[in-house]
């Protein structure tokens, strides 16, 4: 629930080489998952059996694992699973959550009503818990993750939503348009639409942050990615049984995550900012 | 930004888009208002219970592969006609109405149901492990408060201090839960050796994942609550206190605080949800038991039954924790003691 950070009035105002610095770590994060043998050479899966727990060095920049893998290049391969799960969740937990918001905000009455409740009563699951619930039903795996973490952020996208529209649909040119018998879903797409998903914008963006988060935070738990494959949450899940060896193979992974996170919740909130400024 | 937000989007619920909600005419006595206020909250909160329940009942339903293979274990070798014993044991051969409806009697009994790859009441598993994590849960919101407090009311309109407050909140908030445990593990449990690293009965154990679990909520609550303090400082009232003579602290405990406060207990879903998630993380990464780990090996094996349990178990604590913040909120603010209107926006409205 960072977006309810995000909406502070005493958010922080990012001084222009902080957004900076975040930008380019984004760009950074972004080029390792479109392209990660621009960033590292070395094969993410391929286990040297002579050197394991290698400490960070010239050789292996940040170390290798139990396994003699090279830690570097695991955790640039594994940020396309946490941006590509953590942006494609956002983006459908956006879709889904604009749909019901719009309907919670206009719709019959009876729709109305009952995804208020609804609304309500998904709030009142944990998080994770509604995860963990979605992961429970469909069963692990990266696609699964990505729409168990959607799922985990529709009700609040929807709370959003609903809560955009309605001062939206009482606005002038709302009234004029009923008046001059527009029809409903026209109006919903020409004149709440727009005004609704802007103010959406900024605080999806800062749910991609929680939706990596999210995605790290279950295949941490062993219900997401699944190992050998280089996921963040994966490395820190069997980094976490060496950490007395050798800190390097989890703190490396975990410091991706959350340089990841921060700028882009830095990211977002100038974003936010922008928009109630205008 | 947010009040402004919901307060556009107040009187705006008349618009002819929108229907408007049914308002009293005449004022309805105080006792009546009373009942009414009591009654119409229990109603919502049985709703919210009940709604998650069979939510998560119809869900679990809908899970391929036959409950007695969870039940049995995979790789064990039954004849058909045990599979059929076990099976109508546990009434899971009867058609799914029958039985939601005979799961929800037995509910209101406080039967829970017996959990599946334990073959035990699922009330015992919860009950065993409920302890572990309350004692690991309640003081780290303990010290989440403390640490909220100290920081809003020490930074609150104090620009250079502040933008420090700052950087710690983002950090606790984008920083990974089981992230920020593993560090510390790896800094006060491995190198400085202060603290023991896994789960052992000391108390001292229980101080690393009791701090892994409060900074999170901590960085949120202190950013709301100097918001607030911050508000209340622009406000007539702490100029005439001021004006008055009152010294710095005096402003802000007695006059400003109060104030603070009524947006955080806004964010129940938010800290109940942070908290309960953020115990199933840290349990993981400390080794420790409780109920977090309980709802992991229960999802990971698909014991219907105890997470059903733990379903209906946070549920109630979300709707207890958010009556209890009502409550608070009449004690907090006195306008609210004499007139029956809601405050704005119900516990959960979460400001956008």
């Amino acid at each position: 629930m960072t977006d309810v950070l995000t909406a502070r009035r005493s958010v922080p105002r990012t001084t222009r080489p902080g957004l900076v610095l975040a930008a380019v770590f984004v760009v950074i994060a972004a080029v390792a998952a479109a392209f990660p043998t621009l960033l590292a050479s070395a094969d993410p899966n391929l286990t040297d059996p002579a050197s394991p727990f290698a400490e960070p060095g010239v050789d292996h920049l940040f170390g290798t694992d139990n396994l003699g893998r090279d830690v570097f290049a695991r955790v640039v391969h594994g940020a396309r699973f946490s941006l590509l799960i953590g942006v494609g969740a956002t983006v459908l937990a956006v879709v889904i959550g604009t749909a019901l918001g719009i309907a919670a905000a206009l719709g019959p009455r009876v729709v109305r009503a009952t995804l208020l409740r609804g609304i309500d009563i998904a709030m009142a699951f944990p998080d994770l818990l509604l995860t963990l619930l979605v992961i429970a039903v469909l069963g692990p795996g990266p696609l699964n993750t990505l729409i168990a973490v959607a799922l985990g952020m529709v009700p609040r996208f929807a709370r959003v939503v609903r809560a955009q529209a309605l001062p939206v649909a009482g606005a002038g040119y709302v009234t004029s348009a009923v008046a001059l018998g527009t029809p409903r879903l026209r109006i919903v797409r020409l004149h709440i639409l727009p005004n609704t998903v802007r103010p959406l914008l900024a605080v999806a963006t800062v749910g991609v942050g929680t939706a990596i988060i999210s995605v790290a935070a279950l295949s941490f738990l062993g219900l997401g990615v699944k190992p050998p494959d280089a996921e963040w949450g994966v490395m820190l899940a069997q980094g976490r049984e060496f950490l007395r060896l050798a800190w390097w193979i989890s703190i490396f992974p975990g410091l991706a995550v959350a340089a990841t996170v921060v700028s882009i919740t830095v990211l977002g909130r100038a974003l936010q900012r922008r928009n109630s400024e205008v | 930004m947010p009040s402004s937000q919901t307060d556009a989007s107040r009187p705006v619920e008349t618009a002819p888009l929108v229907e408007t909600a049914p308002v009293d005419t005449a004022p309805p006595s105080t006792a009546h208002r009373l009942v009414r206020a009591v009654g119409g909250k229990a109603l919502a909160a049985v709703l919210v219970v009940w709604g998650a329940g069979t939510a998560t009942f119809l869900a679990l339903h809908a899970i391929k592969g036959d409950p007695v293979d969870i039940i049995l274990g995979s790789d064990s070798v039954v004849q058909p006609a045990e599979r059929d014993a076990i099976r109508s044991s546990y009434g899971l051969d009867q058609p799914v109405l029958l039985q939601y409806l005979s799961y929800l009697k037995r509910v209101f009994t406080g039967d829970l149901g017996r959990s599946y790859q334990l073959q035990r009441p699922v009330a015992d598993v919860i009950g065993a492990e409920l302890w572990p994590t309350v004692s690991l849960a309640v003081p780290a919101v303990v010290l989440a408060v403390v640490i909220a407090c100290v920081l809003a009311l020490t930074t609150a309109g104090r620009p250079r201090s502040r933008s420090w407050a700052s950087s710690f909140e983002l950090l606790s908030v984008s920083i990974p839960t089981f992230w920020i445990g593993i560090l510390l593990l790896w800094v006060f449990a491995f190198t400085l050796g202060w603290f023991p690293a896994s789960s052992s009965k000391t108390d001292a154990s229980l101080v690393l994942p009791v701090v892994t679990l409060a900074l999170p909520v901590a960085g949120l609550l202190s950013q709301v609550l100097r918001d607030g303090v911050e508000d209340a400082l622009a406000q007539p009232f702490v100029l005439t206190a001021q004006a008055r003579g009152a010294s710095r602290a005096r402003v802000l405990l007695v006059h400003a605080f109060r104030h603070a406060l009524l947006p955080a207990t806004t964010l129940t879903a938010y800290f109940v949800g942070a908290t309960l998630g953020g115990a199933v993380l840290t349990e993981t990464v400390f080794a420790r038991p409780g109920l977090g780990r309980v709802t992991l090996a229960a999802i990971g094996s698909k014991d219907m039954p105890v997470v059903l349990g733990i379903v209906l178990l946070s549920a109630l604590v979300f709707i207890v924790v958010n009556t209890v913040l009502d409550a608070l909120y009449v004690v907090i603010d006195p306008r609210l003691r004499t007139t029956s209107r809601r405050r704005p926006g119900t516990a959960k409205e979460v400001p956008a």
